[in-house]
């Protein structure tokens, strides 16, 4: 088990910074993934931990020991690469074996491990199999095994689950999810997926352009978002991002979208004090934007507005419509009994203590800009 | 009417298609037949040579299989190929794996310098290689026939092997080496056995090479006793013999490369990395 700091680690290829300035801690036993866009630095930063990649800048420490220059087989990582890279003349046994055989453990052992490993992830009786004569599910669980028998201090995953269908991808999932409530190993995983992320991860690092835009707990970057983009990559459908500008009304403050007005969050008035008269962007998710008729929350006065729907599009337990009022667009998530109809007038209700203010420059959270 | 003017096209084209096909095998079928001539269908005394012999006989390679000079000679041929083989590979699978997975600066002027010693005509080249070769000894030996044809045929081993090693995804070096291996370990236990069905067709290739090749061998070679296949039939033909022995060696001398050109072609389609990812 360990832990892993990346201290203002930064990659350039030639020009191109492909990971700017990281700081990164990773708990000992943790689970995080690094989620972003393609292009974003993550797959980057994960082959630097293995060691398969240079670190132009910066410290790196596995287990308190600074590794930079530290050749990948003495990390005590192990990696699954997103192709598998199974040798596929080496049979699922073979292929297993492989690292303890190179570190020459004794012959007994390694079959414990192996059985051990199988035993772990439903592989018994395909010892003998050449990769070429498995599914897709079964490649992508040996490549798992082979990394899991050198009982690595940290797991590495790039993006493992990206060449499964989705079926076998949700029930992968909560295989890795049990993989590691057992072994208790530090894994840093890599995906593109934000719902694979929110489903494995102890905690949520969030990659945009080689930086990090946000690090939390799965609920924390979902609910306090710190920047216009972790708002929008995170939470499916998008969040709904309205411009506008802050103005004093009556005696209180609120956001003037020009369509509609809608009043702002409590939690924000203090902050709002500075950003009077100034443009920001009012994100809120679709699931916090109900029809009155069904709405369980207590609506505050002028946060009631009347729209037409557009388009319907039913998922079975829920349907995103998508409304306008004026110029404006926005999609909310309804429940089916709402029985949302296109083109049709709907009165919906702004849920705003679960919105969010950004300032328009900074694209930064008004909460959390200093 | 178009239809019909479309049938005509067609049937032109596959004319045309036969009538390639049969100046292509026009000489091979002489060969053959030749090969299995009896003397009365040879030596006709002015009357027009049958198409096919009065009586088909294998007697010549009878003959062949009991000649002396020829059995030394196929033998040689081969001692010289497979040594070909063996040089050719061992110098040139790491040279192009090295150029394929260490992008340094020069890479191309490299790969473009090992093909130049093709550049120029055999004849050409053949001539200081001897030179050099007279300064070593090699002249006259098995091992300096060898030494020529793994420098004819080193480039293209080299290129045949980084169209192969370049199937092969860099993850699988990558995580040979995070599970421990050194780069030399990966190379011999996991990317040489992935790639052996390539290196076999360059393998091959150098085999062809080497079995039919003429000029240095008979530079290298003429001034002593030994012969390869190419050289003896150039030192039988010296002496004027009936066309029918000659034709049987040069059947010989063609069957492996005509069989082994099927075997290549069966290895160039096999997907060496069937299962490596995804």
């Amino acid at each position: 088990m360990a832990t892993v700091k990346f201290h203002g680690v930064s990659k350039r290829f030639g020009d191109v910074v492909a990971v700017r300035d990281l700081h990164l801690v990773v708990d000992d036993g943790e689970f995080v993934t690094l989620v972003g866009p393609s292009g974003c630095g993550k797959t980057t930063t994960l082959r630097m931990v293995a060691g398969l990649e240079e670190i132009t800048a910066g410290e790196l420490y596995i287990d308190d020991v600074l590794s930079n220059d530290i050749p990948p087989k003495n990390r005590g990582i192990a990696m699954v690469f997103q192709s598998y890279a199974l040798f596929p003349h080496m049979t699922v046994a073979e292929n297993i074996a492989f690292g303890l055989k190179i570190k020459s453990y004794p012959r007994s052992e390694i079959l414990k491990r192996i059985a051990g490993a199988m035993n772990l992830l439903n592989l018994q009786g395909l010892d003998a199999r050449l990769p070429r004569e498995l599914s897709g599910g079964q490649r992508q669980r040996v490549a798992l095994a082979r990394a899991l028998v050198l009982e690595p201090h940290v797991l590495l995953l790039d993006e493992p689950l990206s060449n499964l269908d989705a079926k076998l991808r949700v029930k992968m999932r909560t295989e890795l999810k049990r993989i590691h409530k057992k072994l208790e190993s530090t894994i840093i995983y890599v995906t593109h997926d934000q719902v694979e992320a929110m489903s494995l991860s102890d905690r949520v690092a969030i990659m945009h352009e080689g930086g990090l835009a946000q690090v939390g707990t799965p609920l924390e970057v979902y609910r306090s978002p710190h920047n216009i983009f972790v708002a929008g990559f995170i939470g499916s459908p998008t969040m709904n991002f309205l411009h506008g500008t802050i103005i004093k009304k009556n005696k209180g403050i609120i956001v003037d979208l020009g369509a509609f007005q809608l009043s702002i969050p409590e939690h924000y008035r203090k902050r709002c004090a500075d950003y009077l008269g100034k443009e920001v962007i009012c994100g809120i998710r679709p699931e916090d934007i109900y029809d009155k008729r069904f709405s369980k929350t207590a609506s505050t006065p002028g946060n009631t507005i009347d729209v037409i729907t557009g388009v319907v599009e039913p998922l079975g337990d829920r349907d995103i419509v998508e409304v306008m009022k004026d110029t404006l667009n926005f999609t909310l998530l309804c429940e089916p009994a709402v029985k949302a109809k296109p083109d049709t007038p709907m009165t919906v209700v702004f849920d705003m203590a679960k919105a969010h203010l950004f300032d328009k420059k900074t694209e930064r959270n008004i909460l959390f800009s200093s | 009417m178009r239809k019909k003017n479309m049938r005509g096209t067609r049937v032109i084209w596959l004319i045309g298609i036969i009538v390639m096909i049969l100046i292509v095998l026009a000489p091979i079928f002489v060969m053959f037949k030749y090969s299995l001539s009896d003397r009365s269908s040879v030596v006709t005394g002015g009357k027009p040579i049958p198409l096919w012999p009065y009586h088909p006989t294998v007697e010549q390679f009878h003959g062949l299989a009991t000649m002396d000079r020829f059995m030394t000679a196929a033998l040689i041929s081969l001692e010289v190929a497979l040594l070909s083989i063996l040089i050719a590979l061992v110098i040139g699978t790491p040279a192009a794996y090295a150029l394929v997975r260490y992008r340094f600066p020069g890479v191309m002027v490299l790969a473009t310098l090992l093909i130049s010693v093709r550049l120029f005509p055999d004849i050409v080249s053949v001539v200081p290689i001897v030179e050099v070769f007279l300064k070593f000894r090699l002249v006259n030996s098995v091992l300096g026939v060898a030494l020529a044809h793994s420098l004819l045929s080193i480039p293209y081993v080299i290129f045949i092997a980084m169209g192969v090693f370049e199937t092969i995804p860099r993850e699988l070096d990558e995580q040979a080496q995070i599970l421990g291996a050194s780069k030399l370990y990966s190379f011999t236990r996991i990317i040489v056995p992935v790639a052996l069905p390539g290196l076999a067709a360059a393998a091959i290739y150098v085999f062809l090479l080497s079995w039919d090749e003429f000029i240095f061998a008979y530079f290298l070679l003429a001034f002593g006793d030994l012969s390869t296949l190419p050289v003896l039939l150039k030192k039988i033909l010296s002496w004027t013999p009936q066309h029918n022995l000659l034709a049987a060696i040069s059947v010989m001398l063609s069957i492996p490369v005509i069989i082994f050109t099927f075997v290549v072609q069966k290895y160039m389609r096999t997907g060496a990395t069937a299962g490596a990812v995804k």
